[in-house]
Parts: C-alpha cells; structure tokens; sequence
C-alpha cells in the first residue's frame, strides 16, 4: 500500500468524464459512440443528483448485496460495453425509478500490484428502504502513478457505475424477494443447511464498511409470541427482539429480528405429549402491531404439532412484514412434514428456533419498447425474403433457359461456333453477378 | 408509422394464420345462442300517438331503458346505463323524446322514440343524494315552450325540452327543504312546489312556470311531524302520512293559506293494526293507501272529510289513474283469487261500476301480481279498450288485453345470481336417433345440398336452405344425454327466487320454478337467493334417482337471520325438499365427499361460526367424521381486512346436535389498515382438471406448484381504493397475495408500485393472471404470476423416475415448508374489464384460454400462450418450437377472436365455463342483462370432424373409388385374357 486517495464522487466522476471525453478523441476504441456518451452524460447527471440530495440526518445502514471481482481482461471491457448499450434504455427507466426505490451504492476497489492485467474490484450495493445516497470509496495504490492507468481506472469506474445502476434496477427486484435481515437464535445457528442455503452465498457482511450506525432514530422493540396449547388459553412462550429504523420519509421497518423461547414447563410439557398424541393443533400467536401490541389483531399461525419433533423440537418461523405491521406468520417445522403423521416424542425438550424476516417484493416492469426499433428491424426482415428468393427460386430454371435461348439464337443466326461460345460466357457472367448485386442492395 | 402499421399487418397475419378460432358468417347461431332481456320493470310509459301507439317505454331496475313492442313484446331498442346510474323516473316529451332522470336526479336524457338514439344529456348540480322529482307538465297549451321541471333537494330546475338547456334554476331559499311533490295550477302559469323542512314543517312555493320566480311562499308546522310519504289529491291538496304512520294529514294550500287536517286511520279502517304505506299514484281526489292486508282508495272530499271509498284485499295491485276524458279517469286493479287472477277498470267517479272485469289464467310459477301499469285504446267499435302490462313476482313481464295474455317475457332471467350446468337423462332404448333423420332420402338430400354449398354450387336459395337445415337440426334440442357432452341443462337461480333450467341447444326454457321458500312471507321477510350447488348426481350408486340441485338463501343481507334451503329435481323442477333453517348462512362449504346415495355433503357456517352438516343423516356423519381432520376452510372478512382460516372441531362441547360442529381458529393474516385494503380474491375452480404436473422446456423440467387451496387476494393501498383518478401514482399501491389457505402460508406476496384497482382475477392450474389499472403508465395492465415447486425440482433423471426413485407419488402436505419458484410478467392491455374467466376441458389436455369480458360487453378468448412469463424479446429456436410467442409489451386484441362474434351480452356480469365431454371443447354461458352460451374449441376441434364435414363427398368418392377399382380390374383381366390368347 504504497498510497491511498479517497475521492468524492464528484470529482472522481468528473475525472472520470474529463478522461473519457478525452480518451474518445485520442485513441480509445472503447468509446466510440455517441450515444454511450450521452447515456455517460445523463448517468453522471443524474448521480451527482442523487448526492446532492444527500439527508445528512438519514441513517446508513447497509448491505452488501453483490461482491464480484472482475478481472481486467481487453475483450471483457467490450462484452461490458456491449452489455451497457443493450441494457441502456432499461437502465435508464431504472435509474428514474431510483427516485422511488432509492438507492445506495458503494463500491471500492482494490487495485492489486499485478494491474493492469488483474483488477480485483469489489461492488456493494446498499439497499435502503427510502434513503438515496451514493458514496464512491476507493482505494488505489497507484491513482498518480501514470494518466494512462488513471483513465483506465477512471474508465474502469464508470463501467461500474454502468454496472451499478443496471444491476441495482434488477437487484432491486431480486434483494426484496429474499430476507433481508437473519436472525438466529437457540440452538445451532450454523448447523442448518436450509437456511445457510437461503442466504445468497454471494453476500458478505461488512460491517466495517458501515457509515456510523448509531444514529439516533434505530431503537430496539421487543414484542412476544405467545403460544396455545390445547384448550387453554395463549401463554407467553418467548420474545422477539428486533431493530426499528424509522427513515427519513417517515417510513419504518424492522431488521436484525432476534428470537429468544422460553423453556417449556412441565406443565407445558405434558399439554404438548397430549397434542402429539391426539395429532392436534400447536398455536401461536404475535401482535399484528409491535409498536402498539397488539395493535389491530393477533397475527395466529397453527401447525400439527406431529410436524414439529425431530431431535428436539424444530420451528421456523416466517415473519411478512410491511413496515411496523406484521402481515402474517407462518410457522411450521423447519424441514418437511409427511402426510402421515406418526408419533415420535423428541429426545429433547427445547426448541431450535429459526426465524425469518420477509418484505414485500417489488413486481417486474411490464416491458416497454421503442417500437420504431423494434418495427424497423422486423419490416426489413419482412421485406428481404421475396427480393432474395426469386433468384434462390428459380435459378435452376432461369440458367437453362438461358441455355435455351443462346442455342436457339445461335442457330437461328447460324453464326460461329466461337462467336456463340463467347457470347454464352457474357450471359453467364450477367446471371451470375445478378444475385451478388442483390445481396449487396440488402 | 408506415412501418408501424405495417408491422401490425403482419402481426395480425400471423396471429390469424396460427390461432385463429373465428366463425365464418353461416356458423353463427348454430352452436350458440343469445337472449336479450331488460330486467324487473320499475316504470313504463305508453304513448298513444302515431307510432308511438304500438310501444311502451320501460325502464327496469337493471338499469335499462327500453322501448317493446306492444303486439309481441319484441325489444326495438334498449340501452343498458352504468352500474351506478338508477333510473329513477321516465316520462314522454313533446310526443317525441322519452325523458329520463338518472342517478338521484343529477343526470337528465332524452332519447329519440323511435330508435332510442341520445337526443341530448344534462348533468345536474344536485347538492346531496336525495328524493328526485320529474315533472313534465302534460297539457300546456300550444305556443309555449314546454320546460320539464326536475327538483332535487332544495333546487328547482326548468329545462327546455328540445335540447336540454337549463331555462332557469330556482335554488330555494330554505336549504334542508325536500321537495315532495310539484303540481300545477289550472288557471294560471303558475307551480306548486311543496316540500317539508325538517320532519315537521310544510312549505308552499307558488314559482313562476316561465322564469321560476318565486310568488308566494306559505308556511306550517305540524306537532306530530311527518314521515316523508305524501299524496297528491287534487292540484292544491296534498295528503301526507305523519310520524308515527298512524294518521293522515290533510293539506290544502289554496291561494297561499294553508289549512291542515288530521284523520287517524284506525278512524276510517277499525281494524288496521300495523304499517302503512301510501301508494305513489295520481288520482284526482282519491289515494290509495297499502295496510298489510289489502289496499284502501279512499276518497277526499274535502280537507276535513275522508272516506274509504273501497277495499281491495291482498294480493293485489293497482295501477295509476289514467285520463280518459277531461272528467273521467280510470284505473285497473288486478286481484288474485283461487279462480284465477281478476282484472278490473273502474273510473274514478263511479267506484261502483266496472268498466271491464275478467279473469286471467295465469302460471302458477310467476307468483303474484307485483305491479301493473295501464293503457287505453280505442276498439273497432269506437269503445274504450285497456289492456295492461303485469309485472310479477319472478320479474317476468307479461301484456294483458281482452283477457289474454298477448305475450310475456322472462325478464327475471336479466338478474342471474348463481348457475350450474347439469347433465341431462341418459338416452333410454327405443328412442332411435333416425327418428331425427326422417329417412335416407331426406338425409342424403340434405347431405348433397351441404356438398353442392360446399363446392360454391348452391343457389343463394338453397344456401338458405342449408342455413334452415343447419339451425334447424334438432339434434341439438333433444331432452337426451349426448356421446360430446354438448346438450346439458343450465340451471340458473335469479335474484326474485325462481329457479329455471334452460336447455343449451337453443336457450329455451326447460322447466322453471318460483321457489316457496325463497317467496316474501312473515318469517322471512326479504329472501334472496344465495347461490346453487349440486346437491345429488348419481353415477355410481343410486343410478335410478335423478340428480338434484341444492339453492340456498338467507332472509335478508342481515348475517344473523336464519337461511333457507332447497332442493329441487333438475330433470323436472319439483321441489323436493325446502326448509327453513334455524341458523343463519354466512359461508357455505360444498364437500368432495358423498354419502351412499350420492348426496354431497356441505357444510354451512352460521354467524357464531358453528358448522352444520348437510344433509343431515348419520350416513353423513359418518363418512365426515372420518374426513374432519383434514377439513379446513377459510373466511375473507373485507370490511376489516383480515382473513382467517380454521378447522373443526370434534362435536364433544356440542352434544345437543349430532351435526353442528364447533370451529377452531388456526391462522389469520391480519393487513394493517393503514396502508391495505381487500379488494379483490380468487380460487381455483373446485373440479378443475390438471392434466400434466411439469412444464417440459427444451432443457428443463419444472414441476408445477398445483394446489386446490391456493388463494388470490389483491390488496391496495386505502387512498387508491376508489376510482381511477383518485390516488397519485405514488400513493397508489397494489399488493398481489397467494395464500396457501391450510396453513396460512403467504407463499408470493409481490408489489406493484403506482398501480390500483379494480381488480379482476383469475386463478387455474399453478397460476394467477390478474387486471388491474397502471397509474404510471395511465394503462391497463394483466400480469401473470406462474408458481413452480422446487422441492420436486430435481427429479429430471429419466433413470430415477424409471427406477422409482422420485418423489413425485408422496403425499403432499401443506405443513411441509414450500420450496417455490415464482416466475411473472406484466403485459398492457387495452380494455378495461369486467369479468375474467378460463377455459376448462374435461381433461386438462387442450391449451387454456382466458375469457376476458370487455368493457363492451363482449368475450374476448385469449390464448394463456400471450400471458407466460417466459416470453422473451428473442425467443431462442427451441422456445419457438415450444410456443413462446416473442416478447411484446402489449397483449393483442384480435376482432376475430371475441367468441360474442359481434353480440353483445349486455351488462355482462359473470362468465362461466363447463367442461363438454370431448376434449377439445368448452361450453360457455356468460349472463348480465343478456344471456349467451356458446361452445369453444381452444386449440380447435382436433378430436372430432367438423359439423359441415361433407359425408356425402366421403361416400362418393369412395362409391367412385370401388367402382374405378372394378373397372380397371375387369379391363385388365380382358386385356390379360386378350394378351393370353395372342
């Protein structure tokens, strides 16, 4: 680490223009054309917004949503390039809808000793609920050491930045889909496979990466889950410990949810043998509201109480919720329930509890086309097939009657054998150059 | 844009070339059908001038207006208005335009007489929703520009009736007035407004006729107030019913000085007890009152002096007074009694005579007389005539003249609430199909002249004559079960309790029934028909009985009041068993389970959300108790948006009835009012079939996600709730659900950010497609949500699932955790819509197509293929041999593909599809106002020949064949033996 600048976003994107306005001029067969320098344009514009409108109260927490290293290969910066000019309409739709969605990008690149040849760039998409902020940290060993590295590096950014937006439109998409926050608790965190596999493998946490996450409008909230067992009525059965951020918007959600269960009582315990043993329901229920519980109604889920012993007990819980609102709980055993239910008494009496936070998903735009190019494309293609098939059609045909006529001509003006000869190659020459000729109009 | 235009060409080619299922010319009307009707008869007006002579104008509670023929009882024209714009009064203008008022007296029309064209509309500033008035002053002599004269609340407006200007608006003084009635003086140009403000005191307006110039304005007050009935009595005498509906106030406002009078009724009628009601109806110095048991006209003679004037007992029903001479008025009572139904005209001067009395025979299934309205017209002899238009208590609407009924409709049919499609008895021996067919001759006849259209042969008067034999062949129309599962019955119940089976070969009716328990009585006070199940159909056991239809109503909107039941025979409409239940119907649970004889079992859940089993036999029992554990349902309560779901409980807490069942709450999903509102759900059809479990794409297998308990629910955000228009983009939101309703489970929940409702939604095999409107986009749009199971996502090895070795045969339980892929994509569509529905084939196999009912009241048949999510911008080779149409933004409307070809199934509200017996082909019925059926072949007729397949063509050329067989045999044996002998 011989150096290391950390660079505002504007003035790295303005270096990064000034390098590639020029770099067009100069040399670089990588921007070519106009119309990537006007979507260029209009990405610059349109961040240095999103910084300007910066809330300086608004909190940052963060995610790391896709880490990639992408290696610094000559033919990869074209296929990158390609990828931006095909995806830039949509692009462009989403970085508008941005302003909705909202955003937060960081990204940070290491630049290895080997560079150019290998470029280790780490991408990290932070995914707020309503804040729009974009920050650009780099780090770079080697940012004096040469222009020609500086712009490759400046180019090297701005492809990011492409890569960015495109990937912050569809991951947008795909982040909400998937929990946003894991909490485990009680028993073996890692040891279940499931829900390892449920994490996106990709995700690495970094919370040094955080900007300073202490702010003031995080504040922790408890709400408890009470269970029924039989007849009886809802007992307290554990406590859910989570995080409420409020947004700047007024918007709040809850992360880092925690779950803490209450060890089953003797009495507790003999009401659930009985439930095993007549295959009734097991009960539970939270408060719709956690702010106010229990707000509008208790949010119930049931399960066969068959469903839930394995080595001990085995629970999942699925929590849906829209801000401070609990939607629903869906609560079941952590793997499989086959549908006939034997009776199997668990070894241990304790619960393995594994929770899950859902927000809702956001649903795919309905596409939309430039039509004219669309139109374009498939009214040529509609017009070429019967200017090339006529000759295709019938030049099995048409050549013989040419064969036809010359004989005929020349018997008829019974001229010399040479002359004819002559005459015949011309024709042929005619019919053969005629389809070349049409191939070209095309 | 030439390009464009081009462009769609081409396209509309190539849809045309692949999918296209349009009807030639001569193909309408022999498959389906279409019934045009107006719905119950609020109000009708018979115009005796010209041509007028020969219609009446009616305007029906469907909210239609309409003009019928007086001699057949044809409709001339009709127009169906929204859903929201009642008709509240119709009137006749200028000889020439029919008036009416519509959504509590803010919109004002005028249609031309004759062909019902829009002459001019005027949209009225009324303040609040209250009681509206149309006045059109009938006898204004000649010169003056006739105004009709709306009121609504404290305003007056006089509107010209040649083009609907507003001549003046008259905003009266007083603002809580509500104006009662408005009449004219005799003498002068002047009008009568009279009103009540508050419940207790009386105002008189006399108001200029031409400029609406208040005159004179009197005042009174009333100690015991008034209820808000009023009758006019005479232009300047007005009688009202007070607070406590016990007496009657007469009021007399002549030259501003108002005199009231009290007279209670139990004075004029000593043995009234109970309600009464005044009867809207104009006669000169009388009015008629309704007390439970009968209708008494009584007669003023003065303020002071009231007299019963005659007494008609119950069931009946009275017209209004109709002028005959400048004197005389006459009027018709109907009433009914065990002979028959008695029709009377009096005048109104002379209670005693009867002008004309007869006796009717009518039906006993159409109920009693509910309403009739009167009409004169001049005999051959120079007499009087009346006739009457009778609408009764199934809705029907009939026209009696001379003691006859001229003719009839079955306008109840306009207000569907339920319907099933059964299948009829089963051919018995001895009924040969050659019956039909009268003899070779005929058939070959007909065949040939079916060769010659087919070969462009045919005259124009044969080509009529094969249209004849086509429509005619009354194959179609026999009372028999036939080898396609064309002909069935459908079964309808409509909102007035008549329960009617309608044949599907030509629409006719087949039996009907005005179900007793369903009619107005003491203990039930307001019935209504919920909905209709198939309660008996025997296939296995009990093959002699006839399948039977269970319907079910309740006595009133009101959740707690007990419900009724019955059932009823589909072959031949009898009654076989109705009963008042003693519990309330708030969900009812038709079960996959039968008892021994066939019944299906159904579950009924009461206001306290106790279960009763149906029918209720220990049989029943029995085979229920086995099945309750895995018996689970659940409830959408809209008005708080939470839905819950529950199971029962064994009887043990609920000794006292064998059948009654307790509930126990298992889940719920509760949406925060702040930001959700229900607004939508969807199910999948019960006895939908499913005929393959995987998708098989070039490379992959994914297996469907197939649940019976799967449900739709749309939610969006409360601010985005009303109509379009009313939320900005970005405070609209709609949330999509699929709820797993054993469990619970929100398997899906998606958003879709600047999008609101009304939502229309559809769900079949292992997806949803729904509509809904795209603020951002100011377009309607239809998404497709399609779910996958991944939990049997990797069984693709052939070896596996030939060894055994899948998991595709284990049972699969909601309480296993879901391990779903969920693919999905929004397309633009152009129409709103109405209704949507999907195609269902007895085995699963055709392709599915969505029926989309449009704005304007057609169906649309869209193939699902437009609505995958798969679809990309460019298809690879391999999906464009799979199907996968490229990607567009828009979903195609291709003309030709409204299976409606160019009806119109009015006021469309319900679309239904039943699988037919061949494969390849759906029947649908659609009803609203109209009614259509058709049959659909989604992917055309692949398992059988065409009706117009020429079989005499086929006949021939193989005759022709046989015979060129035998000739060149017979010529090579000659030339053999010829060849032989050289």
């Amino acid at each position: 680490m011989n150096r290391t600048g950390s660079l505002t976003i504007q003035t790295l994107i303005a270096i990064a223009f000034w390098f590639t306005w020029h770099s067009r001029n100069e040399q670089d067969h990588l921007v070519k054309q106009h119309s990537h320098n006007n979507l260029m344009m209009k990405i610059l514009a349109f961040s240095s917004r999103i910084f300007n409108t910066r809330d300086p109260k608004g909190p940052n927490y963060s995610k790391t949503l896709m880490t990639t290293q992408i290696k610094w290969i000559p033919q990869r910066w074209i296929l990158l390039k390609s990828i931006v000019m095909a995806l830039g309409i949509i692009c462009m739709q989403d970085l508008a809808s941005l302003k909705y969605g909202s955003l937060m990008v960081r990204f940070k690149v290491r630049i290895k000793p080997a560079w150019p040849t290998a470029i280790r760039g780490q991408i990290e998409v932070m995914q707020l609920s309503k804040v729009s902020i974009a920050v650009l940290r780099t780090e770079t060993r080697e940012m004096a050491k040469g222009s020609r590295r500086a712009r490759s590096l400046a180019l090297f950014f701005l492809f990011t930045l492409h890569l960015i937006s495109i990937a912050a439109g569809f991951q947008s998409d795909e982040l909400l889909q998937d929990d946003e926050e894991f909490g485990l608790e009680g028993g073996r965190p890692a040891a279940d496979p499931e829900l390892s596999s449920l994490a996106r493998p990709a995700i690495r946490r970094r919370p040094d990466l955080d900007l300073p996450s202490g702010s003031s409008d995080s504040k922790s909230i408890q709400f408890s889950l009470e269970h029924q067992l039989g007849s009886s009525g809802f007992l307290l059965a554990g406590t859910f410990t989570a995080r409420l951020k409020s947004w700047s918007n007024g918007g709040q959600t809850l992360t880092k949810l925690r779950f803490s269960r209450n060890t089953l009582t003797e009495e507790e315990k003999g009401a659930f043998e009985r439930l095993l043993k007549e295959d009734g329901y097991y009960t539970i229920r939270v408060p719709s509201n956690v702010l106010n519980p229990p707000g509008k109604d208790y949010v119930i889920s049931s399960v066969r109480a068959r469903c839930i012993p394995r080595e001990s007990l085995d629970e999942h819980f699925t929590i849906h919720t829209d801000g401070v609102n609990i939607l629903a709980v869906n609560y079941g055993s952590a793997g499989a329930c086959h549908y006939p239910r034997l009776l199997r008494i668990p070894a241990k009496w304790s619960f393995n509890s594994y929770t899950v936070l859902k927000n809702s998903e956001q649903a795919p735009r309905t596409p939309t086309f430039a039509e004219e190019l669309l139109a374009v494309d498939v009214g040529t293609e509609g017009v070429q097939p019967p200017e090339r098939s006529f000759w295709a059609k019938y030049w099995m045909y048409l050549i013989p009657l040419v064969f036809i006529v010359l004989n005929a001509v020349t018997q008829a003006m019974n001229m010399p054998e040479e002359q004819a000869a002559g005459q015949s190659a011309q024709g042929q020459q005619v019919a053969q150059r005629a389809p070349s000729a049409n191939a070209r109009r095309r | 844009m030439a390009i464009r235009a081009y462009l769609r060409f081409t396209l509309a080619i190539l849809l045309l070339s692949t999918l296209s299922t349009a009807l030639y010319e001569d193909q309408v009307g022999l498959a389906d059908w279409h019934q045009k009707y107006i719905g119950k008869v609020n109000h009708a007006v018979f115009h005796t001038q010209k041509t007028g002579r020969k219609r009446v104008i009616v305007s029906t509670e469907e909210n239609v207006i309409a003009s019928l023929d007086l001699r057949t009882g044809d409709i001339f024209w009709r127009h169906v208005l929204g859903k929201t714009d009642h008709i509240d009064q119709v009137d006749i203008a200028l000889g020439k335009y029919v008036i009416t008022l519509s959504s509590e007296g803010s919109v004002l029309r005028a249609w031309n007489l004759p062909d019902g064209q829009m002459i001019w509309e005027s949209i009225l500033d009324v303040s609040a929703p209250s009681k509206s008035l149309l006045y059109v002053p009938a006898s204004m002599s000649a010169g003056k520009d006739n105004l009709i004269l709306v009121s609504g609340g404290s305003s007056i407006y006089a509107l010209s009736s040649i083009d609907g200007q507003i001549v003046w608006r008259k905003e009266l003084p007083i603002n809580s007035i509500e104006i009662q009635q408005i009449s004219q003086s005799h003498e002068s140009d002047t009008i009568y407004a009279v009103g009540f403000v508050g419940s207790s005191e009386f105002v008189v307006y006399h108001i200029s006729y031409r400029t609406g110039e208040v005159l004179q304005q009197s005042k009174s007050s009333f100690g015991s107030g008034f209820c808000g009935e009023t009758s006019l009595v005479f232009d300047d005498t007005i009688v009202a019913l007070d607070g406590q509906r016990s007496s009657l106030v007469a009021i007399g406002f002549k030259n501003g000085i108002i005199n009231l009078h009290q007279t209670y009724i139990s004075d004029l009628i000593p043995e009234f007890s109970g309600n009464v009601k005044l009867l809207p109806s104009r006669f000169n110095g009388m009015l008629a009152i309704d007390i439970a048991s009968s209708i008494i006209l009584l007669r003023v003679k003065g303020i002071n002096e009231l007299e019963v004037a005659e007494k008609i007992n119950r069931p009946s029903a009275i017209t209004a007074s109709l002028p005959i001479s400048k004197e005389q008025q006459a009027f018709a009572i109907m009433e009914h009694s065990k002979s028959g139904i008695h029709f009377k005209v009096k005048f109104d001067n002379d209670l005693t005579n009867e002008v004309l009395r007869e006796t009717l025979h009518m039906d006993s299934q159409r109920g009693n007389v509910e309403k009739i309205f009167i009409n004169s017209y001049i005999r051959t002899d120079r007499t009087h005539g009346f006739r009457v238009l009778v609408v009764m208590e199934d809705h029907s609407l009939s026209l009696v003249q001379q003691g006859e009924i001229v003719w009839s409709r079955e306008d109840g049919l306009a207000s569907i609430v339920s319907s099933a499609m059964f299948e009829l008895p089963v051919e018995k021996e001895g009924v040969s199909v050659a019956e039909v067919e009268h003899n070779l001759f005929e058939w070959l006849k007909g065949h040939f002249l079916k060769l010659k259209g087919t070969l462009m042969l045919a005259s124009p008067d044969e080509m009529a004559a094969i249209q004849a034999i086509r429509l005619k062949s009354s194959e179609k129309n026999k009372m028999t079960r036939d080898h396609n599962g064309f002909r069935k019955l459908i079964i309808v119940v409509t909102r007035a309790g008549k329960v009617l089976a309608l044949h599907t070969g030509d629409g006719r009716v087949v039996w009907s029934v005005l179900l007793p328990a369903l009619r107005r009585s003491g203990k039930c006070g307001n019935p209504s028909a919920l909905s209709l199940y198939q309660w008996q159909v025997p296939h296995h056991h009990a093959m002699d009985e006839n399948p039977s239809v269970l319907v079910v109503g309740a006595c009133g909107q009101n959740s707690d009041l007990p419900g009724v039941l019955s059932i009823i025979d589909s072959y031949t409409g009898k009654v076989l068993n109705s009963s008042m239940l003693e519990h309330s119907v708030r969900h009812i649970i038709p079960l996959p389970l039968t008892d021994s004889t066939e019944q299906r079992l159904h579950l009924i859940i009461d206001g306290y959300l106790h279960a009763h089993l149906y029918p209720r036999t220990s049989d029943s029992v029995k085979i229920f108790l086995q099945e309750m554990p895995n018996i689970y349902w659940y409830m959408v309560e809209e008005g708080k948006n939470i839905i819950r779901g529950y199971s029962l409980e064994s009887r043990e807490l609920n000794t006292y009835d064998e059948y009654v069942f307790r509930t126990k709450q298992l889940w719920s999903i509760v949406f925060p009012s702040e930001s959700e509102k229900i607004i939508a759900t969807a199910t999948r059809k019960m006895n939908e079939v499913v005929h393959t479990q995987a998708k098989v794409t070039a490379d992959d297998v994914m297996y469907k996600y197939i649940s019976k308990n799967i449900l739709f629910v749309a939610t969006v955000s409360p601010k985005a709730a009303g109509n379009i228009g009313s939320a900005a983009p970005e405070e609209a939101c709609l949330f999509a659900y699929l709820i797993d309703t054993v469990s619970g489970r929100i398997l899906h929940r998606v958003s879709h950010q600047g999008a609101q409702g009304p939502v229309n939604a559809v769900v079949s095999e292992n997806w949803v497609v729904y509509h809904y409107f795209n603020l951002r986009a100011h377009r309607y749009e239809m998404s497709v949500v399609e779910i996958y199971d991944q939990s049997r996502a990797d069984n693709k090895d052939v070896w596996k699932l030939v060894l055994g070795k899948h998991n595709l045969t284990a049972p699969v339980s909601s309480y296993t955790r879901p391990d779903v892929m969920v693919k999905s994509q929004s397309y633009f569509f152009t129409h709103s819509v109405k209704s949507i529905s999907v195609t269902s084939t007895a085995k699963g196999i055709t392709s599915k197509q969505l029926l989309i009912g449009t704005i304007g009241d057609q169906v649309l048949a869209l193939d699902k293929r437009f609505l995958d999510p798969r679809r990309s911008v460019n298809p690879t080779q391999s999906e464009k041999e799979e199907g996968i149409i490229p990607l567009t933004d828009s979903l195609p409307i291709v003309p030709q593909s409204y299976i409606t070809h160019s009806l119109q199934v009015e006021g469309l509200r319900t679309i239904v599809t039943t699988p037919a017996k061949l494969e390849s082909t759906a029947l649908v019925f659609c009803y609203g106002v109209d009614l259509f059926y058709t049959r659909i072949a989604p992917s055309r007729t692949y398992d059988s020949l065409t009706e117009d397949f020429s079989y005499a063509l086929l006949l021939l050329t193989i005759v022709a064949l046989v015979a060129a067989i035998f000739v060149t045999w017979a010529l090579s044996e000659k030339k053999e033996l010829r060849e032989k002998w050289r």
